[in-house]
């Protein structure tokens, strides 16, 4: 795995590099510069274990395993190893409703309740098939509405990943021109945008 | 070098001429008073900007974003409750809009007007969409043709040649269509239109007689000109990231073109962190000595002089200032004998949208992000044109794209096809949204509140301002319109969406302070001059008499160019 300082010499050589073939001259300098700024805006710090911002330690391990059933570790990362459990607490906690907290709550407590139910555990005990049954009975249950807001900050976190980003989609920062009809084979994966 | 070597000292020497305001009409004020010669003051309310440098969340990738570009919830709703409901307002960009803590005005509950601000060196130029559309000459004829608001005081052709002045410097990527109601621009190269789109381009240009689907005319550079290159400025990159600054100076903006260009002249002073209290008025000369601004700072009040005036600080703040500038001879605002100061505010209306699903094209996809989008100009130009039900008409503006994982991250389903899915483009998807025409109506009004003040003790303006049953019918019938052009290109899954948002949130806001040839029915003249006092002007859209269905900025380039011409003559001439 890269250093984050190594990452961010090949971003701020990448940077330089298109700066100068877009014929930018001077510009490389400037950038460099503001280079400087942006290496020192905060980046979402991972959790590591214990009880989130927001969420319980029970609650953000079921966010876990639940991220793990909907985006799986396969020839690229996946959702837990990214930490799109953390990111979902994260942006619970500063960025969403206190009315999307409960129903993200209300799906989790569902999740365990469930779980207790039918082998009286917690939902990340549960063997991989189990989990993936009581997901796809949420999916499809009166819940289903709530339940979609949890998938789609997994995957909102997941996708703006780095791994996310640059390797299940295709994360073009730089593209120099625009080109309206192109073959999708030539691309090959969605934009990241 | 720095822009704070450029700050104004206190020194109490006249200057040839004050701008007050730094966005577009701003920069090009004082990028034109400068190169006439003229020592020049720029007085902005907010902090200086810095080109590149402080673009500070330029090319930070969404993962080292820690909301990944959503906003800080607590945070935004104490200070940006208003400025969080524009379109480009997300968490890499609203360090480019205001504070509402700092910028309150009041406004009906129910039907509140919202009043973007950006408030820093180079204003909302720095945010703004960069669309560039010349108004044509039935849009400067419209209200003297169907009696609604007054007359224009200048025609197309007084500005004609003022919009290829203002093109030339500014940069217009776009096609000529040789349009009767959208005169050609100086143009670049213009972007290209998708497969879909050009399908739907030849779907409706064949199944509607009279409809055009052209790319849409934007201030973003595709072949810079000599004269660009010289300011530092390059071609887009198609990064659509416009609104976070660009440090290509590939868009225009203040900090771009017309700031670097004024400091070439080295006859440019700023006075940031300036809030302007009001006009200094010389009653024995009938003329404007000066500005009396707040420091944002220290609270210290300070003066500056100069020969001439321009007010150039936004339509609803020049309005402010004129209303605050009272005194003996101007009882209810300075310039404001007519009674008309603060009346006729008009916006764009986007509350129709329409957006479809397009079978096929699975094996087609675009590369790079278009920093523009297609633009089907207004059909009902003249009142021969009108449609049934409603007067004037609406341009549409549309774009197409394949879903991704904003979509398809909501589906049903789990794991491995579940996140293959995820990785792939799906369906094609077009969206077309209108853009109608205000008409411009009295009650539609800002005065300065009897006893709420700002934190600097300005007062506060008190804005009413609603949608006429023309513009709700117009928005309907033009989600109609939009439908039936979609179906004709084989779209399905349509989806009409009328919204219901106040005016203001176009930023398109117009009117105030209108020009008029008679001094008793209006404020400015066909010069942009103050009809009782000289050498005051005002080019924002403050002096607009109609909206047209054009976006406005292209406008108050060429009449803040044509003006200064203008002014700087009659100053030579002895005669403000």
């Amino acid at each position: 795995m890269k250093s984050p300082s190594t990452t961010r010499n090949l971003k701020r050589r990448r940077l330089l590099a298109a700066l100068a073939v877009a014929g930018g001259g001077g510009l490389a300098a400037s950038v460099a510069a503001q280079e400087k700024v942006l290496s020192a805006a905060l980046a979402f710090t991972p959790a590591t274990g214990g009880p989130g911002l927001v969420l319980s330690q029970g609650e953000l391990a079921t966010v876990r395993a639940v991220g793990a059933q909907v985006i799986p570790t396969t020839e690229t990362p996946g959702a837990v190893d990214v930490d799109a459990h953390g990111f979902v607490d994260h942006q619970l906690a500063h960025c969403r409703s206190a009315d999307e907290l409960k129903q993200v709550r209300a799906v989790l407590a569902r999740l365990a309740a469930r779980a207790q139910a039918a082998a009286q555990t917690d939902f990340p005990s549960l063997d991989h098939a189990s989990q993936r049954e009581l997901l796809e009975q949420l999916e499809a249950s009166d819940q289903r509405d709530p339940f979609k807001l949890l998938k789609s900050l997994l995957v909102l976190g997941y996708c703006t990943s780095e791994a996310g980003a640059t390797q299940l989609l295709r994360y073009l920062p730089w593209p120099g021109h625009y080109e309206g009809s192109v073959p999708y084979a030539s691309i090959g994966r969605a934009w990241f945008k | 070098m720095s822009l704070k070597a450029h700050i104004a000292k206190p020194s109490g020497k006249p200057y040839d001429a004050i701008v007050i305001g730094s966005g577009i009409t701003g920069g090009w004020a004082v990028k034109e008073l400068c190169e006439a010669g003229l020592e020049t003051l720029m007085i902005e309310r907010g902090p200086l900007l810095e080109h590149r440098k402080d673009y500070t969340s330029e090319s930070v990738a969404p993962w080292d974003q820690p909301y990944r570009n959503e906003v800080p919830r607590d945070e935004v709703a104490r200070d940006q409750p208003v400025q969080k409901r524009c379109y480009a307002f997300n968490d890499a960009t609203r360090k480019f809009f205001g504070n509402d803590r700092e910028l309150p005005y009041q406004t009906d509950r129910d039907n509140g007007f919202v009043w973007i601000r950006g408030n820093q060196l180079g204003g909302r130029s720095l945010v703004w969409a960069r669309q560039c559309y010349r108004w044509s000459p039935y849009d400067f004829a419209a209200n003297k043709r169907d009696g609604h608001g007054q007359d224009w005081p200048l025609r197309y052709r007084d500005l004609e040649s003022w919009y290829s002045y203002v093109e030339r410097f500014a940069g217009i990527s776009g096609t000529m269509d040789g349009l009767p109601q959208l005169p050609d621009s100086v143009c670049q190269p213009p972007f290209s239109m998708t497969r879909p789109e050009l399908d739907f381009k030849a779907a409706v240009e064949a199944g509607f007689p009279g409809r055009r689907v052209l790319m849409g005319r934007v201030a973003n550079l595709t072949q810079p000109t000599e004269e660009q290159k010289a300011l530092g400025r390059a071609r887009c990159q198609a990064r659509d990231a416009c609104f976070r600054g660009c440090s290509l100076g590939a868009y225009f903006s203040t900090q771009s073109a017309t700031l670097p260009a004024a400091l070439k002249t080295n006859r440019l002073h700023l006075a940031p962190r300036s809030i302007v209290h009001s006009l200094i008025y010389d009653e024995a000369r009938g003329r404007v000595r000066g500005v009396r601004i707040i420091d944002s700072e220290t609270l210290a009040t300070r003066e500056y002089f100069a020969r001439v005036i321009f007010l150039c600080a936004s339509t609803l703040a020049s309005t402010q200032i004129l209303l605050n500038s009272g005194n003996r001879r101007f009882p209810n605002g300075l310039a404001n004998r007519s009674g008309v100061l603060g009346r006729y505010l008009m916006d764009h209306n986007y509350n129709a949208a329409v957006s479809s699903r397009i079978p096929g094209y699975e094996e087609e996809y675009y590369y790079g992000r278009r920093p523009t989008h297609l633009y089907l100009p207004n059909v009902h130009y003249e009142p021969k044109r009108y449609a049934k039900g409603f007067r004037r008409g609406y341009a549409v503006a549309g774009f197409s794209y394949r879903d991704s994982w904003q979509t398809s991250g909501t589906a049903d389903g789990f794991g491995a096809d579940f996140k293959a899915r995820l990785g792939q483009a799906g369906s094609w998807r077009f969206v077309l949204f209108s853009m109608g025409e205000m008409l411009p109506n009295a009650e539609n009004q800002v005065a300065l509140h009897p006893t709420l003040k700002d934190r600097w003790g300005m007062p506060q303006l008190e804005i009413e301002c609603r949608w006429s049953a023309n513009e709700r019918v117009m928005a309907e019938a033009s989600a109609e319109a939009c439908s039936e052009m979609l179906k004709a290109a084989g779209h399905e899954d349509l989806h009409v969406s009328l919204h219901h948002n106040p005016p203001g949130l176009g930023i398109h806001e117009m009117g105030t302070a209108r020009m008029g040839a008679d001094p008793k029915q209006s404020v400015f003249n066909g010069w942009n001059q103050a009809h009782d006092i000289p050498n005051l002007f005002c080019t924002d859209g403050a002096v607009m008499c109609s909206t047209a269905t054009q976006n406005p900025s292209l406008t108050y380039m060429a009449l803040t160019a044509r003006a200064v011409d203008y002014a700087v003559n009659e100053l030579k001439n002895q005669r403000l």
